[in-house]
């Protein structure tokens, strides 16, 4: 265990960067949410391994993301909402990634452009640095077949990402590029936002083919979230959502290389 | 065959013949797109350390190395030597090949030697490693607020590391040996 001096400094610093979250949030008039953490239909992302758990002997898993959740919160008519939540993701370690990490995540109606801005104010807010994170396009941070960008900067966004890689973003008016951008941070990546598809014609088509996809992998397929189609469908404008890994930013804040380094108990 | 989700720091991969010492992974499954492995690696003989990611459907050779644990006695400059503790056998490893490892070395430190067809080739180091702190200032009146400003600090083999403000001559604590950060105080 460790001692009471590190325990409170490890806390301290979770601490220091939730509590400047709820201030930023609830300053521009988001409402904080509760999700759950047990679903029937976690993520269905292909290459995701939710912890798959038993509920009174029907089948669940522990979410990988509050998206489908938060996103039906919105379709009952939540404009701007954000919350922080543990997430759990499997046979995903390092020293950046354990099984089980905390998330941020916020949606609100807006543009492309909106949540960029959004996203380097509470980056600022909450580093206690106004340093301008600049803005990289796909091309220019030269991103490799890994996702990974190659450029000497430190603290940049990588924007405008190729429709092929679109995923659920939208893709742009004049059909360039698809609405989606990931924040880095002295190596890390901190989050990936998009605006978001609200098709929902188009996104039960996505869920069938990444059902298809888990299915030849092996994987568990789980059913599709009917609820959170509904809820797409009733959603009225544009729609933004950034999902990013509380953890990581508590590192990036506190200069910590090793995630397990602000753990409190193991 | 084996697949790049079976690599573990110390894997060596064989890659067209050169052999690679992973010193850091990360298994990542991006939000969006395939799961792939990011590895540090050290060539084995030249010592040059590049980044290299696999996919996780790929197919990678693994050499058969023995991990031996150790324990460190003493250096002579150039050449470092090890002792195991069952057998008193004793070996050494040239500077070069543990030059990452050299700042934390410290007498009686058990670390881990890689042996691939009988040659010693590297050590890998313990994830954490306790030092006594040897030198550092007192914390200034009014630091101790907020328990996240660092101070330097000097170890009993001559690291440097910064610390927390609590911490004070005779300390003892866990240094990350990936980052050389302070990680915790050990409870006396």
């Amino acid at each position: 265990m460790l001692s009471t001096e590190d325990l409170k400094r490890r806390l301290t610093m979770w601490q220091d960067v939730e509590t400047k979250i709820h201030a930023f949030f609830q300053a521009r008039g988001f409402v904080h949410v509760r999700t759950p953490l047990v679903v029937r239909c976690p993520g269905m992302e292909p290459n995701l391994d939710p912890l798959e758990v038993s509920v009174n002997g029907e089948p669940h898993a522990l979410i990988t993301s509050p998206e489908y959740s938060m996103k039906k919160l919105v379709g009952a008519g939540l404009e701007k909402i954000y919350t922080m939540t543990p997430v759990f993701r499997n046979h995903e370690t390092g020293s950046q990634n354990t099984p089980e990490f905390s998330m941020l995540e916020w949606y609100a109606p807006g543009t492309y452009e909106d949540l960029m801005n959004e996203t380097e104010d509470v980056l600022k807010f909450v580093l206690e640095d106004e340093t301008d994170w600049s803005r990289l396009s796909f091309d220019e941070a030269a991103v490799d077949e890994f996702g990974d960008p190659h450029t000497d900067q430190q603290r940049f966004f990588v924007t405008r990402y190729p429709k092929d890689q679109a995923s659920l973003a939208r893709v742009s008016d004049d059909g360039s590029y698809a609405e989606r951008f990931e924040a880095f941070g002295d190596g890390m990546e901190l989050c990936n936002g998009f605006c978001e598809l609200l098709d929902p014609v188009e996104q039960r088509a996505r869920f069938v083919q990444e059902q298809e996809e888990r299915r030849q992998l092996g994987k568990t397929v789980f059913p599709i979230d009917e609820e959170l189609l509904e809820a797409l469908g009733r959603i009225k404008g544009s729609l933004y959502g950034n999902a990013l890994g509380l953890d990581r930013l508590v590192m990036l804040k506190y200069a910590i290389a090793n995630i397990r380094d602000i753990r409190v108990v193991e | 065959m084996a697949s790049p989700n079976d690599i573990k720091k110390g894997t060596v991969v064989n890659r067209g013949g050169d052999l690679w010492f992973v010193i850091d992974f990360q298994r990542v499954a991006p939000g969006k797109g395939s799961s792939f492995v990011r590895t540090r690696m050290k060539h084995l003989t030249t010592g040059k350390v590049k980044e290299e990611n696999f996919k996780s459907s790929e197919n990678l050779t693994f050499e058969d190395v023995q991990y031996k644990k150790m324990q460190y006695l003493y250096n002579d400059g150039n050449l470092y030597t090890f002792m195991d503790n069952q057998t008193y056998e004793q070996l050494s490893i040239a500077k070069g090949d543990i030059e990452d490892a050299i700042p934390y070395m410290k007498e009686g430190l058990e670390v881990k030697v890689v042996i691939h067809n009988e040659n010693a080739l590297t050590i890998e180091l313990p994830q954490k490693i306790q030092y006594t702190v040897t030198y550092t200032e007192p914390a200034v009146k009014g630091d101790t607020a907020s328990g996240n400003v660092l101070k330097d600090a000097e170890m009993d083999n001559g690291l440097k590391v910064r610390v927390p403000v609590f911490i004070t001559q005779g300390d003892d604590i866990l240094v990350n040996t990936d980052s050389g950060s302070y990680t915790e105080r050990i409870t006396k």
